[in-house]
């Protein structure tokens, strides 16, 4: 037996192979990046639109800033004069060129930094959406079992071949004067919630199978049996034996979903239903440099600067899933469908 | 067995209908008119014309009238392209996205299953290597890759045609864009199966029957590594087969993927049913023959699914 | 295990062995062009997309033929240019004798009389019938008669289905001309029964009957009527050669409408695809309505080719989504001339997909090249290194409209009622930065609607000048002073192509001249279109392309009532300019009063924002000549030469 063989048996390590520090890397790295992110919120939401036409239009990388700034600190007449005057503000103000600038002359920099934030935003809502859906769905089909699986299941196979995109418009048309209303007249963020219910009510079908498929294996476990062998009720069983489990598919599960999602809001913002301009997403952002490079023209940071973060980010949340499967699930004791 | 088939595609029927009548109440409920096809706005006497002609004018006519039309596998007219009928046009489209979606998931398997299983069993630097490629495939957007394909070796190593669909050199490219995504998966499923799959019980005690390792890595810790891959390669593989919008656009594929996008936003009926109605009926069939070979290969499925 | 895995692999293999069978490659046309996305439709009387009526001019010729260099009509069937009556109202066209199908039967007068009854039919719901309908004297009433017997046969066929019917159809019977058969014939079958509405039960049942009954009268009167009232119509064909259409009003630019393919004639053998009831050549609805695959190209077991066209090229093969092919007409008297023998419009769904297979040498021409980075394209084409990109100025404006009828949108209330606060949007825009900084592709900024020297003999009045101090004393005029006051304005775009850009960085300046606050909305096509026809905008984009030499064909469009007027701007004013300027028979003064009237409504008016003229690049291999750019990329393949 090779000694790679061994490890990766119960034999020796009775833990999973990985890569090397995978998991903690990437929490690192999420973790700088949306830290990043969120530490320029202030500025970036108030700058990521400010747009310098006349002189930044398609403006590649620099150190030194384009034009004037007073359009910079115009945006933040509404803020305190020390926040304005503040050393941070005026070295971002200068250092808005650094990642160039797009064909409306904004700064990159604050575009991807609010985009990063908007594609997380919407993705976590995805999730969630699609877990919380996903999970009690397979949960209930695998547990009651018989006819309520059927129909719960055959449900599920309906959602499936339904048109996503028709889908998506419908909800759009559907929920966005309730959900403007519900959130004071704001049509931006409504036009997110309804993106990531959207993408999570597509989301949870494949989370619903995951689950149940899980769920019936773990039904024909002893040790589940055994339970209900002593006379514990349905309840019991799943919160003691049955959850813990399901735990880690679930986890995996989502944080497969994380990147997915990022990636459906890309595609649905290539074709005009997605993030609204000018909001910037970071798979917006992507989809634009790639139309945007070509043998003409050499925008590169257009493409090289939204698909590096878009790549580290869905890396490092693989990763992250990866870490928190060994942590939720340690013992692996149970095969699972989806690992 | 064969009643369970029986009541499998009895249900698989059901599900169909459900789904036809569920897209059908979508697409008339979608502010927009499909009657449209330019720019410039109908006349209201031309646009009752043409609710007339096209039988648009009372929804349950419409109805019937599309689903007596797919009794009879005739998915009558489309309104964006008034010289073609569904039928025709799937019958142009199909063909092509079936060639490049067999094509796509047999790479992706012929990618995804190895290097899987290569990085469950091989730690280290290649295991890495592997497990890092595969998540790249999952990470890279398909219209990045597909852009950075085209550029690379169609525009400047000139080995591979950007012209479109027609000879077979036109193949390669489409199909590893569309394949990495599945491969990425594919690995993923295959390595997180066999590392658990090597945990079992039965295969240390396999290794300590003296069965060589190579019979207990492919014979005995791969069949139940596959399971999973098994489950998910029915609905991907229903989904590969009526094409990739994002695939299609970038390398000017002539197959389904752009009518399914494209009749949704158009607001054409006829059309987007017909698609929905090929792409459920080919998830169901695949989704019956996996959870058949499922039942068939893992014993402990096939009382719960017979029930 | 192993080996069922093998066995599926084999099995797939084959598959994909099998199905590459199926892919083969094709002989390379003389001239392979692209086309953008498919075309819509080839039956020329239902075109409306410019990459369809560039394969119907090359297709079907018409009376007359756009000479692609100074878009002048030119002859083409008929000799140019045409005997007019002194009143102006009566034009004889005489066909030419060497006119043929290429079936090689001779093309006659009847044969443009049945393509443009064809076009003016409801059934065809063709977007240009209005060239017919508009100015053919008679052609209306016989369109709206046709429209309304279709709406009350629609009505009957359902009602004897047993469909029940809502009050809006319901009225139909009622008003339409068709009212007094309803009536007898109604009487007759179901004695003295009460209104339609009020039957119930068993007399359902008998009226379902009664109501097959009465479907079959009306359609047989309306049948038996259709060519007695078509003759009323002002078109004539005298004898095979001569074509005599009256008019209702002046139309000094028919003759560049007659070079427009929608004009097409008819070869007979189309009438064999039309659809049947009751042996009349009409549907169950009264509908003129064709077997829509008769534009597919099919060789008949004699030999002949279908569909049989009278251009200077028929079509070969059309696969959908992937190429429409074109050879020379054997027939065609100029077939022998023809240098350029076959062409191919291949379809490439994305743009820059085309351009790549472009520069690889794949196709050997882009009629408009549409990327997004288009600037680049048109820096290389300025520059002198790429003579090969040629940009070409259109006929074309891109504009936004203001809502100028609804006093309110969306539960708020709507500024641009008032003109004085359009006019003072308009004054706001810089239209230099953002054709010079943001598009970047040589688009002439907009301060008219109609793009200055496009349209001979037209002098465009003086536009609306970048004047953001004025613009702001008209705002504090009308009541909103440093923009204090104003709603969020509203602004519907269009999420495809450029359109999103220029619609952020003009609400960029309204913000920044005006003090106004801004909100896009940005919506895909459909749901664009929707929004725009119900008119639920303060300001909305739009596009309007020039269908012919006139300036008409820019300001019809904001006449009051038109059914492309989606500003809802009416002016009694306009209107009049508008009328006066249609029978005026002085051309000179016929120009000044159209011009007065752009003047009013754009410019004093502000009822639209006009933004950019567009300039578009086309790509054209070297070693193809007679490919002429003009403003309406419209290129005849006959004249081109093409040297490998």
């Amino acid at each position: 037996m090779t000694e790679s063989l061994k490890d990766a048996m119960v034999l020796r390590g009775r833990r999973p192979s990985r890569l090397p520090g995978s998991g903690r890397a990437a929490i690192a790295v999420l973790a700088l990046m949306t830290l990043a992110a969120a530490a320029l919120w202030p500025w970036s939401a108030a700058w990521y639109d400010v747009q310098e036409i006349d002189s930044a239009v398609r403006r590649a990388p620099s150190w030194k800033p384009a034009g004037n700034e007073e359009a910079f600190l115009a945006r933040l007449s509404r803020e305190p004069v020390a926040f304005r005057a503040s050393w941070i503000t005026q070295t971002l103000a200068g250092a808005r060129s650094l990642l160039g600038h797009d064909d409306l002359g904004r700064s990159l920099l604050f575009r991807l930094a609010l985009g990063m934030l908007v594609s997380l935003v919407i993705a976590a809502g995805a999730t969630a959406t699609a877990t919380v859906i996903g999970t009690a769905w397979g949960a209930a089909a695998g547990l009651c079992g018989g006819r309520v699986d059927q129909i719960l299941m055959r449900i599920v196979d309906v959602l499936y071949g339904l048109p996503y995109i028709l889908l998506v418009i419908l909800m759009k048309v559907a929920l966005t004067r309730p959900l403007t209303a519900l959130l004071g007249g704001r049509t931006r963020y409504a036009d997110l919630v309804i993106l990531f219910l959207a993408i999570g009510s597509v989301a949870w079908l494949t989370m619903a199978r995951v689950v149940r498929g899980q769920v019936l294996s773990l039904k024909h476990e002893g040790f589940v049996q055994a339970a209900r062998a002593m006379g514990a009720g349905p309840w019991w069983i799943l919160r003691k034996h049955l959850l813990p489990p399901l735990a880690g598919p679930v986890i995996v599960y989502a944080t497969l979903t994380v990147p997915q999602a990022v990636l459906q809001e890309a595609f649905l913002s290539f074709l005009g239903i997605g993030v609204q301009p000018p909001l910037p997403s970071l798979g917006r952002l992507a989809a634009d440099g790639v139309s945007a490079i070509s043998p003409f023209s050499g925008y590169w940071w257009l493409l090289a600067f939204p698909c590096a973060t878009l790549v580290a980010l869905l890396l490092a949340l693989s990763g992250l899933g990866d870490g928190l499967r060994r942590r939720f699930d340690p013992a692996n004791r149970h095969p699972s469908l989806l690992g | 067995m064969i009643r369970y088939v029986m009541r499998r595609v009895g249900l698989g029927v059901l599900t169909l209908a459900c789904v036809y009548a569920v897209t059908f109440l979508m697409t008339v409920s979608v502010p927009g008119n499909p009657l449209q096809s330019s720019e410039r706005r109908l006349a209201p006497e031309v646009e009752a014309a043409l609710r007339a002609r096209y039988d648009v004018d009372h929804n349950g006519r419409y109805f019937l009238q599309l689903f007596s039309g797919l009794m009879r596998l005739d998915f009558g007219p489309t309104f964006q392209y008034p010289d073609w009928s569904c039928n025709e046009i799937l019958a142009q489209a199909l063909p092509v996205s079936v060639l490049l979606g067999l094509s796509a998931m047999l790479t992706a398997v012929l990618i995804g299953v190895p290097l899987g299983a290569w990085s469950a069993v091989r730690r280290g630097v290649a295991g890495a290597a592997a497990t890092t490629l595969a998540l790249l495939g999952t990470c890279v957007p398909t219209f990045i890759t597909g852009a950075c394909l085209l550029l690379c070796f169609g525009v400047w190593l000139k080995i591979a045609p950007v012209g479109g669909w027609g000879t077979i050199s036109a193949l390669p490219l489409p199909t590893i864009t569309l394949a990495l995504p599945f491969a990425a998966y594919i690995a993923r499923l295959t390595r997180v199966g066999m590392e658990e799959a090597l945990r079992q019980d039965f295969i240390r005690t396999a290794l300590a029957r003296g069965i060589p390792e190579r019979r207990v890595l492919w014979g005995h810790a791969f069949p139940v590594a596959f399971l999973p891959v098994l489950s998910y390669l029915g609905p991907a593989t229903a989904q590969a087969l009526t094409g990739s919008f994002v695939v299609e656009k970038v390398f000017s594929v002539p197959g389904m993927g752009q009518h399914f996008v494209n009749a949704a936003l158009n607001r054409d009926a006829g059309l987007l049913i017909a698609c929905v109605t090929v792409y459920a009926a080919l998830v169901i069939a695949f989704n019956l023959a996996v959870d058949l070979v499922h039942a068939w290969i893992d014993p402990r499925v096939r009382g719960e699914a017979a029930t | 295990m192993l080996r069922a895995v093998i066995v599926l692999l084999i099995a797939l293999l084959a598959g994909v062995y099998i199905a590459g069978k199926w892919i083969s490659p094709r002989p390379r046309p003389d001239l392979r062009y692209v086309n953008s996305s498919d075309v819509h439709t080839l039956d020329p009387a239902r075109m409306s997309w410019t990459q369809d009526l560039r394969l119907a001019l090359n297709l079907w010729e018409t009376l007359y033929a756009c000479d692609p260099r100074t878009l002048k009509p030119v002859s083409a069937a008929a000799e140019f240019p045409p005997e007019i009556s002194a009143d102006g109202l009566t034009w004889t066209f005489r066909l030419r004798e060497d006119g043929r199908w290429s079936d090689g039967a001779p093309v006659t007068a009847a044969d443009f009389v049945r393509g443009w009854r064809r076009l003016i039919e409801p059934g065809t719901a063709a977007d240009y019938a209005f060239f017919v309908t508009d100015y053919v004297e008679g052609a209306a009433q016989y369109a709206s008669w046709r429209s309304e017997a279709v709406g009350v046969l629609t009505v009957l066929s359902r009602l004897a289905e047993g469909w029940s019917i809502n009050e809006e159809q319901a009225s139909v019977l009622a008003t339409a001309e068709c009212a007094e058969i309803v009536r007898r014939a109604y009487a007759e079958a179901m004695g003295n029964v009460a209104e339609p509405e009020a039957l119930s039960g068993a007399r359902i049942a008998r009226a379902v009957l009664a109501w097959g009954e009465l479907h079959r009268r009306v359609f047989e009167a309306h049948a038996a009527e259709l060519d007695a009232r078509f003759a009323r119509v002002g078109l004539e064909a005298v004898d095979d050669q001569t074509l005599i259409v009256r008019f209702r009003r002046p139309c000094p630019f028919f003759a560049d409408l007659a070079a427009f393919p929608v004009l097409a004639p008819m070869h007979p053998s189309v009438e064999e695809h039309r659809e049947r009831w009751r042996g009349a050549p009409l549907t169950r609805e009264g509908l003129v309505v064709y077997d829509s695959r008769w534009t597919r190209p099919v060789k008949t077991s004699d030999g002949a080719a279908r569909p049989v066209t009278n251009g200077p090229y028929r079509l070969i093969e059309w696969r959908f989504k992937r190429s429409v092919r074109l050879e020379v007409n054997p027939h065609h008297r100029d077939a022998s001339q023809i240098a350029c023998r076959s062409v191919e419009a291949a379809v490439f769904a994305d743009a820059n997909s085309a351009l790549l297979a472009y520069e690889a040498g794949e196709v050997d021409f882009i009629p408009t090249v549409e990327v997004s980075y288009d600037h680049a394209i048109f820096r290389l084409a300025e520059s002198g290194d790429r003579p090969d990109f040629q940009p070409t100025p259109l006929a074309a404006t891109s504009f936004f409209n203001f809502n100028c009828a609804d006093a309110e949108v969306d539960g708020r209330a709507n500024p641009f009622v008032d003109a004085r606060v359009r006019r003072a949007f308009s004054l706001a825009l810089d239209r230099e930065a953002i054709a010079r900084h943001v598009l970047q592709r040589g688009d002439r900024p907009a301060r008219t609607f109609i793009p200055p020297g496009t349209l001979p003999g037209y002098d465009t009045p003086e536009g609306i000048p970048f004047d953001p101090e004025g613009g702001r004393r008209l705002l504090e005029e009308a009541g909103y002073p440093q923009g204090r006051g104003l709603p969020v304005i509203d602004v519907l775009f269009n999420t495809s192509g450029a359109h999103p850009v220029v619609s952020q960085a003009i609400a960029r300046q309204w913000e920044t001249h005006l003090g106004a606050r801004v909100e896009l909305r940005g919506k895909e096509s459909k749901a664009f279109a929707e929004d725009k026809a119900r008119r639920r905008f303060m300001i909305s984009q739009a596009n309007w392309y020039a269908d012919y030499n006139d300036p008409t064909t820019f300001l019809d469009v904001l006449a009051t009532g038109n059914g492309n007027n989606d500003s809802g701007y009416a002016s009694a004013e306009f209107d009049a300019l508008l009328a006066q300027a249609g029978t005026a028979d002085d051309p000179e003064a016929r120009m000044r009063l159209l011009k007065e009237a752009e003047a009013t409504a754009v410019v004093r008016d502000a009822a639209i924002l006009p933004v950019f003229h567009y300039t578009s690049v086309i790509a054209v291999r070297e070693g193809v000549e007679g490919l002429h750019p003009n403003s309406r990329l419209w290129f005849p393949f006959s004249g081109v030469t093409v040297r490998r």
